[in-house]
């Protein structure tokens, strides 16, 4: 079991160092942290300090860089470079020292409040809060004024000052984790408190103290320059960066270089550690990196309409293809899709988890992540003008009045710090309502999605899930769109609120004759809400018809509605018990050959893994994308339920 | 609000005892000998001791300690062991100065630091992104003391165009702003930059341009309020660093402020300076992080919320659905 847990922290660690290894900059900074290191600690070796640093040879003073003194000399003739080489040791020796003691000191002080009792926490959090209302330098001065100079002075009063920052950093990360499971997990086998403090928590949060480490040595080494240069630090003739700074403060007229160098020579120490900090930081959370845009615009291909279009087609989507385009390599969230929505229409999508559902109606609004989403094939068609030829402006002019979209989850989907009023009535502005024109219609949209007007003073915060979904859907049906799509709109809710908002979305969709897009994983919902039903896989639509066609088990239908429907529990059916799917939907970064479907096919013959099926169109305007019902490939025990 | 203001004031108390308990232990475990350097190594050692116990310093440690926060309560903070005068009268002169520099600091970094970090995760990657992030960094990692000289060397020495020392007209302030602003500044790009970056991906930022709103008005309008909060957080936090760097700018350019003030009494080891000083500068830092507080609530209803408590925010709802 250790071991097991051992080896799970190795490959987190190494992924960690892969991270940082591919990170330049990171990079040169650990090598130039490691290269100062090994020059601080050799600096004997390399140097007799008697010779080279303290000697004074007034015949060589301040003499400008040569090649005999790299860094020119300074007011007593010594070499220059020597002596700041030469600091490097008493430098690295106090932010280290310090860094180390405040770090160890700060994990058990902030681990053992967090972990142990409250009262001990709150006693403790006072005390911190008394250090931290005294600004570091000051405390350090006033420790060296009274005890006077020296390294040992500098080391106690960097540490304790420093204490409070690891231990708060230690105390909320371990608050968090004590909350996890398997510390629960561990208690309940009967390890002790302490062991498992030990043994599970240090590991945990060493990852943030790490980053804490490297920003607090370059914090450290700035404040040693800085008592230095006041004369609080190390006593002359040791050389110290900082007191170097303040002896040729007065050359500062005639031997700028005197100022130049020791100052550039901390600030690239700093810099190197706050880097490297930086780095780790970003290969411990990737989250932030973003991705880089790809280079230079994509030309989308734009097909014109080669049918003419019906009066009422709202939406037309002609081979659709979208790819994500991220650093492992492009996702393939959508493989040629081909839609129509007519006027007043209720069209279902249905799926599992990324079969691209969201790509698809995201594509419809262009609100993809920019230069991630990249739809590379196809086009889509409002009212048949092409979204991918639409200017900027015009775009913007379509969405939220035109098109509007219902979002999956309305605890994120409202900004916490507007009001909800505000949030309908922006909408309402935007597309050119006046103030007062927006403010009447905004209390008319509340009663609509069955909210009391004066509820519009409230932020997201106050209001339950149920009420902040009406509020999204109050936004989303503000302009009468003429064509609405709503994203599982009612994922995020308990049942009986569940069925209110669907009733809710429907009437307003009849009243309005909005044409309707419903994604959702529900058949249950699609049943009840829509006429036409697209099921969606792996980015495919591979099976389309309306609502009842697709529910009478009597037609033929793709393998995998068939799994669908053996997997949702059916009231009036002798089956006993449900028949979930095997297997899992393919890598969308590595898409197979033939049929997106054909690993977990139960049906699966030769030519499913060979190429992909095309799509059957039958008379009554079903269509099935499988090789088992294609009419020139004569198959035998086609699927049936 | 005025109740958790109140409260937060209540604490400062605790606050203050402990910093001068800690300051008042550090300063006297070699207090020196006051006597001894105010009157000269001539004066007979009658003379000396009866000066030191004029001071009260033959009492015991505590008995000090006491009468020193008994006289606190007065607001007096003692006389300067060397000079005779005051410690109040000259906080009073000294504290505006150095209070007036740091305010403009502050707003310096966070007036030009917003922008360039909001600009900076707009347009992540681009050029502009790198040289505002190269700069954040490296500014970030400068000690002030020598950004002083520097500027001082390039400005005042080598170019004549800055004062060197003094604040007398808005010249004088360049500088000294400029330097004591600089570390903020660096966080304030880097903080600015990485929560808008988070901004950017929240959902009802989607949702905001679903509307069919302008980039730059989502950015605005929906971005910018939610991001500024670890921002205002990361300036609060720096403020206490910034006090600190004031004893170095203002003791680099001979400025009349409580920094200056401060590093010369360390030197002199004159304790009733000391104390009152960092007693003042502890009050500043734990008086900015309440502002801090307020400044989240404002911005952040759901914190105001906490403050609040859900009684307050009903009956104000009420208010204004009877009016």
């Amino acid at each position: 079991m250790a071991k097991k847990k051992n080896s799970v922290d190795n490959s987190q660690w190494m992924v960690i160092w892969h991270s940082l290894k591919s990170n330049k900059v990171a990079f040169i900074c650990l090598i130039l942290v490691v290269l100062l290191f090994l020059l601080s600690v050799s600096v004997d070796m390399i140097f007799d300090y008697e010779e080279d640093i303290i000697k004074q040879t007034i015949s060589e003073r301040l003499q400008p860089p040569s090649m005999k003194h790299w860094f020119g000399t300074d007011a007593y003739g010594r070499d220059y470079f020597s002596r700041i080489a030469y600091a490097s040791r008493i430098t690295m020796f106090i932010a280290l020292a310090s860094t180390f003691f405040a770090a160890v000191f700060g994990i058990l002080i902030g681990a053992a409040a967090a972990f142990f009792n409250a009262k001990l926490d709150n006693i403790v959090q006072r005390l911190l809060d008394i250090v931290i209302a005294v600004p570091t330098i000051l405390l350090a001065i006033c420790v060296m004024a009274v005890l006077g100079g020296g390294v040992i002075n500098m080391i106690v009063a960097f540490t304790i000052s420093q204490i409070p920052k690891f231990s708060r950093i230690i105390r909320s990360s371990v608050l968090v984790i004590k909350e996890n499971e398997y510390i629960e997990a561990a208690e309940a086998i009967g390890a002790s408190k302490m062991r498992t403090l030990i043994t599970h928590l240090i590991p945990n949060t060493l990852g943030t103290t790490l980053v804490q480490i490297t920003m607090n040595v370059s914090y450290i080494i700035l404040s040693t320059a800085a008592l230095g240069y006041l004369g609080l630090g190390v006593s002359a003739p040791e050389p110290e960066w900082g007191l170097m700074l303040s002896e040729a403060r007065e050359f500062m007229r005639s031997e700028p270089y005197l100022i130049m160098i020791p100052g550039v020579v901390i600030v690239v120490t700093a810099l190197a550690f706050n880097l490297l900090g930086d780095g780790l930081r970003d290969a411990m959370d990737p989250k932030l990196k973003g991705y880089r845009k790809s280079k230079g615009k994509e030309k989308l291909p734009i097909l014109p309409i080669s049918e003419n279009i019906s009066k009422d087609e709202v939406l037309r989507i002609n081979n659709l293809y979208v790819k994500y385009s991220t650093p492992e390599g492009d996702v393939m969230a959508i493989n040629g899709v081909n839609l129509s929505l007519n006027k007043g229409e209720r069209l279902g999508i249905v799926g599992e988890t990324g079969a691209g559902k969201t790509t698809l109606a995201l594509s419809i609004l262009r609100l993809l992540p920019k230069g991630v989403g990249i739809p590379y094939k196809g086009d889509i068609y409002f009212k048949g003008k092409s979204i991918h030829a639409m200017d900027e402006k015009n775009m913007r002019t379509v969405r939220g009045n035109l098109i509007s979209m219902i979002f999956q989850d309305p605890m994120t989907s409202l900004n916490p710090v507007l009001t909800v009023g505000d949030q309908i009535a922006e909408v309402l502005r935007q597309h050119g309502k006046q103030k007062q024109d927006a403010e009447k219609r905004v209390d008319e949209l509340l009663q609509l999605v069955g909210i009391e007007a004066s509820r519009k003073i409230c932020y997201p915060h106050q209001l339950s899930g149920g009420m902040r979904q009406r509020i999204v859907i109050a936004i989303a049906l503000a302009c009468e769109p003429d064509l609405l799509i709503a994203d599982e709109p009612t994922t995020a809710l308990d049942v009986t609120i569940q069925s209110q908002v669907l009733a809710m979305i429907d009437e307003i969709q009849k009243k309005l004759q909005t044409a309707l897009i419903m994604i959702t994983h529900d058949f249950g919902i699609v049943a009840e809400n829509c006429d036409k039903v697209a099921i969606m896989y792996a980015g495919e639509i591979i099976e389309y018809g309306e609502i009842e066609q697709i529910f009478n088990k009597e037609n033929p239908h793709h393998p995998y509605t068939v799994g669908l429907f053996n997997s949702i529990p059916d009231l009036y059916s002798d089956q006993k018990r449900l028949i979930p799917i095997p297997g899992l939907m393919p890598d969308l970064s590595d898409l197979p050959k033939g049929c997106v479907y054909a690993d977990r096919c139960p049906y699966r013959i030769e030519r499913c893994e060979q190429r992909k099926p095309s799509v059957r169109q039958y008379s009554d305007g079903r269509q099935i994308k499988c090789h088992l019902f294609l009419e020139d490939e004569k198959i035998e025990g086609r699927a049936r339920c | 609000m005025w109740k958790y203001i109140i409260k937060r004031l209540f604490m400062l108390i605790p606050v203050v005892i402990g910093v001068t308990f800690l300051v008042f232990f550090i300063m006297n475990i070699k207090p020196g000998d006051p006597g001894r350097m105010v009157l000269g190594l001539d004066a007979s050692q009658e003379v000396v001791d009866a000066y030191n116990t004029k001071l009260g310093l033959d009492q015991p440690y505590l008995v000090r300690y006491a009468q020193f926060l008994s006289s606190l309560l007065h607001g007096d903070f003692g006389n300067s062991w060397y000079g005779g005068d005051p410690v109040i009268d000259n906080i009073k002169q000294m504290f505006p100065v150095t209070l007036k520099i740091a305010v403009l600091a502050i707003i310096f970094a966070t007036v030009v630091g917003v922008p360039i970090g909001m600009l900076s995760a707009v347009k992540q990657y681009s050029l502009v992104d790198r040289i505002a992030s190269i700069f954040a960094m490296v500014i970030a990692s400068t000690p002030s003391f020598w950004l002083c000289l520097l500027l001082l060397m390039i400005f005042s020495v080598h170019l004549g165009w800055l004062p060197s020392y003094g604040l007398t007209t808005w010249k004088h302030y360049i500088m000294p702003v400029f330097v004591l602003g600089a570390n903020t500044l660096g966080i304030c790009i880097r903080m600015t930059r990485t929560s808008m970056l988070e901004e950017v991906r929240q959902d009802y930022v989607r949702t905001a341009r679903a509307k069919g709103m302008k980039e730059d008005r989502v950015i605005i309008k929906h971005a910018l309020f939610n991001s500024l909060i670890p921002v205002i957080t990361a300036v609060g936090t720096n403020f206490s660093l910034l006090l600190g760097a004031t004893v170095y700018v203002e003791s680099i350019f001979a400025l009349p402020g409580l920094g200056n003030y401060l590093i010369k009494a360390v030197n002199a080891k004159d304790i009733p300076i000391v104390m009152g000083c960092i007693v003042v500068l502890a009050i500043a830092t734990v008086l900015i992080n309440l502002l801090i507080d307020l400044l989240h609530s404002a911005i952040d209803p759901r914190i105001k919320a906490q403050y609040v408590g859900p009684m307050k925010i009903k009956t104000k709802k009420e208010e204004k659905t009877n009016g």
